[in-house]
C-alpha cells in the first residue's frame, strides 16, 4: 500500500460528531449497531461523515483519511488489548 | 438509499454473526469481520466527523424514494416483533473515539514520516 503524504491537505477539520442527523445516516448506522447488540456482539463499527464536495482534492483527502482512521481504529483496539502503546499525538 | 433496503441490506452486510465460530465446516466460506465502517456524505463543510451515537427514532424525512419510515405505524402494528423492540433510543459505538481521533489527528498532518508508517504497518498486518 502506498500513502501520497504530499496530496494530503493540511490542516483538515476532524472531529468527533455526537449528531449524526437522523436521515439515512443515521439510520443505517443504528440498524447496524441494533443487529450487532441483538446478536449478543460488540459493536465494533463506526461511521464516518465526509463532506459532499467531490473535487479531486477532497477525493484524495478524503482516500488518504480513511485509510488513517482504519489503522487509528485497529490502533486503538490493539491499545485496549494491552498490545500497543498509548497515542503519541505527534 | 430507502429506509426499506437499508433494514434488508444490513443483515446480509455482517453475514452469520452467530454462527462465525461455531461452524467449522463453513469457516472458510465467509471471512470473519473484524470491524465495519460506513461512510456517508453529510453536507459540504469540509469536516470529516466519526459519529459516537445513533438514534432509534425521530426519522421525519422522507426517503430518495419519497416514503417516510412510518416507525410510530410499524411499532403499533408490530409490537414486539418490530425489529428495533427493545433497543434503547440511542446506540454508542463500542470503540473508544476519543483515543481514536487522537491517533487519527496524528495521522494525518503534512510532512509525516515513511519510517513511522512502515513500522505501525508491521504492527496491523
Amino acid at each position: 500500500m502506498v500513502l501520497d503524504a504530499d496530496r494530503i491537505q493540511d490542516n483538515l477539520d476532524l472531529r468527533i460528531s455526537e449528531d449524526a442527523g437522523r436521515y439515512l445516516c443515521d439510520f443505517i448506522y443504528f440498524s447496524s449497531m441494533a443487529h450487532l447488540r441483538k446478536a449478543g456482539k460488540k459493536r465494533n463499527v463506526v461511521f464516518l461523515h465526509v463532506p459532499s464536495d467531490c473535487a479531486e482534492q477532497n477525493i484524495a483527502n478524503g482516500k488518504e483519511l480513511v485509510i488513517q482512521l482504519v489503522r487509528s481504529l485497529v490502533e486503538s483496539e490493539l491499545a485496549r488489548r494491552g498490545k500497543l502503546g498509548k497515542p503519541t499525538g505527534n | 438509499m430507502n429506509y426499506q433496503t437499508v433494514r434488508g441490506l444490513v443483515p446480509k452486510l455482517w453475514g452469520d454473526l452467530d454462527n462465525e465460530n461455531e461452524n467449522p465446516a463453513g469457516r472458510d466460506e465467509k471471512p470473519k469481520i473484524d470491524f465495519a465502517v460506513h461512510i456517508g456524505m453529510a453536507g459540504p463543510k469540509l469536516v470529516y466527523s466519526i459519529e459516537r451515537r445513533a438514534h432509534r427514532d425521530g426519522y421525519a424525512m422522507k426517503d430518495v424514494d419519497g416514503e417516510f419510515l412510518r416507525d410510530q405505524d410499524r411499532k403499533l402494528r408490530e409490537g414486539q416483533k418490530w425489529v428495533w423492540h427493545g433497543e434503547p433510543p440511542e446506540l454508542l459505538t463500542d470503540f473508544d473515539l476519543d483515543d481514536v481521533l487522537v491517533r487519527w489527528k496524528g495521522h494525518s498532518p503534512v510532512g509525516f514520516s515513511l519510517h513511522s508508517f512502515s513500522q505501525s504497518l508491521l504492527v496491523w498486518f
